[in-house]
């Protein structure tokens, strides 16, 4: 062995570079972990974890009357058509607490800055926060269904045949995916104005509520024709989401009159539109750090 | 600030330390306050949750310019903190002017704060932001006196910008001039030289030594030695959240005396005086550097007399004998590295 | 410098009151937030023309109804949060609260000034749309009733979210929450839990004033006045309390 003095001293890294497609899935990633509260205090936690909780609470309830009294058709307590009305309220606070907190931090902070000094740009830095709250959102519009769909199958409640259940984890798959895309789409376009993340927060809430109450008041109120409620994007992604589960709940109102098909194309037209939106808002933005 | 005499020792006290040795702050042993101190701060203690922010304090402040000094995170803002009332003591007593500002919101007319925060009021210009301060402390004619104290501070009152377009020098002076427009007695400055050019500072600088001059007490924190080496010699040293040292820079230099000194020596023959230094019982090290040495010695003194002699006796000239380890630094890094 | 000066301790609330007011208002009203709210303001109006073309035997109830709907549920409490909470929280989050609170004044006159903020501030952009809405509708008798809601309302909300801000970080949240879930859910489930929410006793003002009946509002009538006030005043006192208690960034 021959004798030597190592250099220690500084050396500039000579390794592989993963490129942006890696700093798109790291920022993704490290926005995942911060809407869930991951590596953080405790209190960061209750917020994701309540409202992702309520949106599995009814799934639970629906399987917990399947497995224990299977006399009672679980579909008698809560159609499925109805999930989305009953949680829909935590599918709002989930989004008025997951878009912020990941956009509004970066540019008070001076993150985003950092960030479009790095190999990211503009786009792609949209790209990863899309992707980072796109991916948790589908815990509260996907799994719950998914795990309702697999349980009752299990308990035997569920569609009979491979087919059929391959059938409806695919349309809960899509249904829930469009629905997460909208609402990351509206949250995030939102979210990139106010620098304040309380104020994106309400902002957004208020989005979601005054529409329905409006175009409710519209509809039933003052007789407005039906396609009123295309302008109330909560209404439209509802029920969109309702005809790709398969069970649309027909109350007789405005609403439930719409043709299916068009609600799902408005559907997917607000997702693109907010998605859109969003990233032309980051195109102009000026970042002041 | 005086430091002063050690207690007599009783049987229930502990002895008092050895002459020349640094006093450890303990609570057994109550120093006794200056007559002019207008801030006392009095076995003072600071907890988060768990953490320990700031153990048993204790100092008292007089009038003139005070440099509070320690590394980043050692507690100099908490301290500052709750000299301003601003946060409760978890232990112990802070008092200014006799009163605690924590439960007496009228000494606040005797504080004036300017924090290390960047952050200003967004909708106010420097004008607004003064006078509204002047207003809330019941300065009469508030509006001459915010803007004779931005003219102190060399700021223009008839700038309409609002704050934040301000460079951060500038924000460093509107807080000043809020902290002093009211004529507090306490002035509590965060870092205030952070951001001024070399010419603000200087200016700054005597703008302090004027009020401490005028009878307040000026404390400045600061974590930047050649800052605080322009501020005077009085410095209060935290370090870890504990009190390491108060007083006369100077004379904390000369109570370190389990750290020999380190003296430069310019010879024509340092070779020659070198070899024979190192024969010298008060002489613990030498060493070349350049066409100089580098002397320890454990009594400085002692080698002051020595040194002139033995120079004589090896036939070598001196030309220098300079203290390399008087300053401020010094001093800091000892107190910092134990 | 000038020798010192004497110059009182401590100072009036005559004279802090308004200084305090002054610094704070101005830094509440954004143009950001002054679109939300004129946003939030208009469709209120927007909705009371469409009452109009009700068919005359529903007209009263449509717009009664509308009021109860839009304006008490939202428009009240979301424009009160949007101003209310930030009012001191903002400042306690920027680190800027030091130089309002270093002052020799008793921690109440600010959390009065900061009331007094909010509740000025809101007058015109909460109150007075919904006295304009109330006439449009063409029913006079719904104007005085609709007026006493909208300012007991903003009495009321404005002392909460106030209180809210200072105490918790998360104070604009809380307040969200009490707005979406207790006032929009779970007060409809049971009488005891009505009590918690405001809007109950907006709602009876209502109902009391215009004979229609609308849901959430079984409150006695002295109540419905007496409640929010209250409300607003253990508010305020929560507000200074939290003022002098807590330790100032």
């Amino acid at each position: 062995m021959s004798t030597q003095i190592h250099d220690l001293g500084y050396r500039a890294y000579a390794g592989e570079r993963a490129g942006v497609a890696w700093a798109v899935r790291s920022l993704a990633v490290h926005s995942m972990r911060r809407i869930l509260g991951l590596k953080r205090a405790g209190k960061h936690k209750i917020v994701p974890a309540l409202t992702i909780g309520f949106a599995f609470l009814p799934a639970i309830v629906m399987i917990g009357i399947a497995a224990f009294v299977p006399a009672v058709n679980e579909f008698d307590i809560i159609r499925l058509g109805d999930y989305f009305g009953f949680i829909s309220f935590a599918l709002f606070l989930f989004t008025a607490a997951a878009a912020p907190g990941v956009l509004t931090t970066d540019r008070t902070s001076g993150m985003l800055a950092l960030y479009l000094a790095s190999p990211l740009n503009r786009t792609t830095y949209v790209l990863a926060k899309f992707i980072g709250i796109f991916s948790v959102m589908l815990l509260v519009t996907v799994a719950p269904i998914v795990f309702l769909q697999v349980a009752f199958t299990l308990v035997g409640s569920g569609p009979g045949g491979i087919v059929d259940f391959v059938a409806s984890i695919a349309r809960a798959i899509v249904a829930g995916g469009i629905l997460a895309a909208a609402l990351t789409g509206l949250g995030m376009f939102i979210s990139s104005f106010p620098k304040r993340w309380g104020i994106a927060s309400v902002a957004i809430v208020a989005t979601m509520l005054i529409p329905i109450i409006v175009a409710a008041i519209l509809t039933e109120g003052a007789d407005a024709p039906d396609w009123v409620m295309f302008l109330s994007p909560p209404d439209i992604l509802g029920k969109a989401w309702e005809h790709l589960i398969g069970d649309p709940v027909n109350n007789s109102l405005a609403l439930d009159r719409l043709d299916s098909t068009l609600v799902v194309l408005a559907a997917i037209a607000y997702a693109a539109v907010f998605v859109g939106l969003t990233w032309w808002r980051y195109q102009h933005i000026e970042v002041d750090r | 600030m005086t430091t002063p005499p050690p207690p007599p020792s009783s049987p229930s006290q502990p002895p008092p330390p050895p002459p020349g040795a640094i006093a450890q702050p303990s609570p057994s042993q109550l120093q006794p306050i200056p007559a002019d101190a207008l801030v006392v701060v009095d076995r003072v203690s600071k907890f988060f949750g768990d953490i320990v922010a700031v153990s048993d304090v204790t100092f008292a402040v007089s009038p003139g310019v005070t440099a509070l000094l320690g590394p980043n995170g050692a507690g100099k803002s908490t301290v500052l903190r709750m000299m301003c009332g601003l946060a409760l003591p978890s232990s112990g007593t802070v008092s200014v002017m006799g009163q605690s500002p924590r439960s007496n919101p009228e000494i606040a007319a005797e504080i004036g704060l300017a924090p290390q925060q960047e952050s200003v009021f967004g909708h106010l210009t420097a004008l607004q932001f003064v006078r509204a301060s002047a207003e809330l402390q019941g300065v009469a004619n508030a509006d001459a006196e915010a803007r004779r104290v931005l003219q102190l501070v060399e700021l223009d009152a008839n700038d309409q910008r609002f704050l934040p377009t301000y460079s951060k020098g500038m924000r460093q002076r509107v807080k000043l001039a809020q902290a002093i427009v009211h004529e507090p007695r306490v002035i509590l400055l965060d870092e205030p030289l952070s951001g001024l050019d070399p010419r603000q500072r200087l200016h700054m600088v005597a703008l302090f030594h004027e009020l401490g001059d005028q009878g307040r007490a000026v404390i400045v924190s600061s974590h930047v030695l050649e800052e605080v080496e322009r501020f005077g010699s009085n410095v209060v040293v935290i370090t870890q959240g504990r009190l390491a040292a108060q007083g006369d820079f100077r004379e904390i230099r000369a109570l370190m005396d389990n750290r020999p000194r380190r003296l430069r020596i310019s010879s024509d023959r340092p070779r020659v005086l070198a070899s024979a230094l190192i024969g010298e019982d008060n002489v613990s090290g030498v060493r070349f550097s350049g066409d100089h040495i580098e002397v320890d010695t454990n009594d400085v003194v002692a080698f002051a007399r020595a040194i002139a002699p033995l120079s004589k006796r090896v036939e070598a000239r001196l030309f220098e004998v300079a203290p390399l380890d008087e300053g401020l630094e010094s001093v800091f890094k000892y107190l910092v590295g134990r | 410098m000038t020798a010192v000066e004497p110059r009182p301790t401590t100072i009036s609330p005559v004279a802090s009151i308004p200084a305090f007011y002054r610094v704070l208002l101005r830094g509440q009203l954004t143009r950001g937030r002054l679109f939300g709210l004129g946003v939030l303001a208009g469709i209120s109006i927007l909705l009371m023309f469409v009452g109009r073309g009700v068919a005359a035997f529903d007209r009263e109830q449509a717009s009664v109804q509308l009021l109860s709907d839009y304006s008490i549920a939202l428009l009240i409490p979301l424009a009160t949060l949007i101003l209310a909470t930030p009012m001191l929280g903002n400042l306690i989050e920027d680190r800027l609260l030091v130089y309002l609170w270093l002052k020799p004044v008793p921690r109440w006159h600010l959390a009065v000034a900061a009331y007094a903020a909010v509740v000025t501030a809101l007058l015109p952009v909460v109150v007075v749309p919904i006295v304009v809405s109330a006439a449009i509708t063409g029913f006079g008798g719904l104007i005085v009733p609709a007026t006493l809601a909208a300012v007991l309302g903003v009495i009321a909300y404005s002392g909460l979210y106030l209180f809210l801000g200072v105490r918790f970080t998360w104070g604009l949240w809380l307040g969200l929450l009490y707005l979406v879930l207790w006032e929009n859910v779970l007060s409809r489930f049971s009488n005891g839990m009505a009590r918690l929410s405001i809007r109950s006793y907006l709602n009876t003002v209502l109902e009391q004033g215009t004979d229609v009946s609308i849901p959430l509002a079984e409150r006695a009538t002295w109540s419905s006045f007496l409640i929010p006030i209250a409300v607003a005043i253990v508010a305020v006192a929560l507000t200074a309390r939290a003022l002098a208690r807590t330790d100032i960034e």
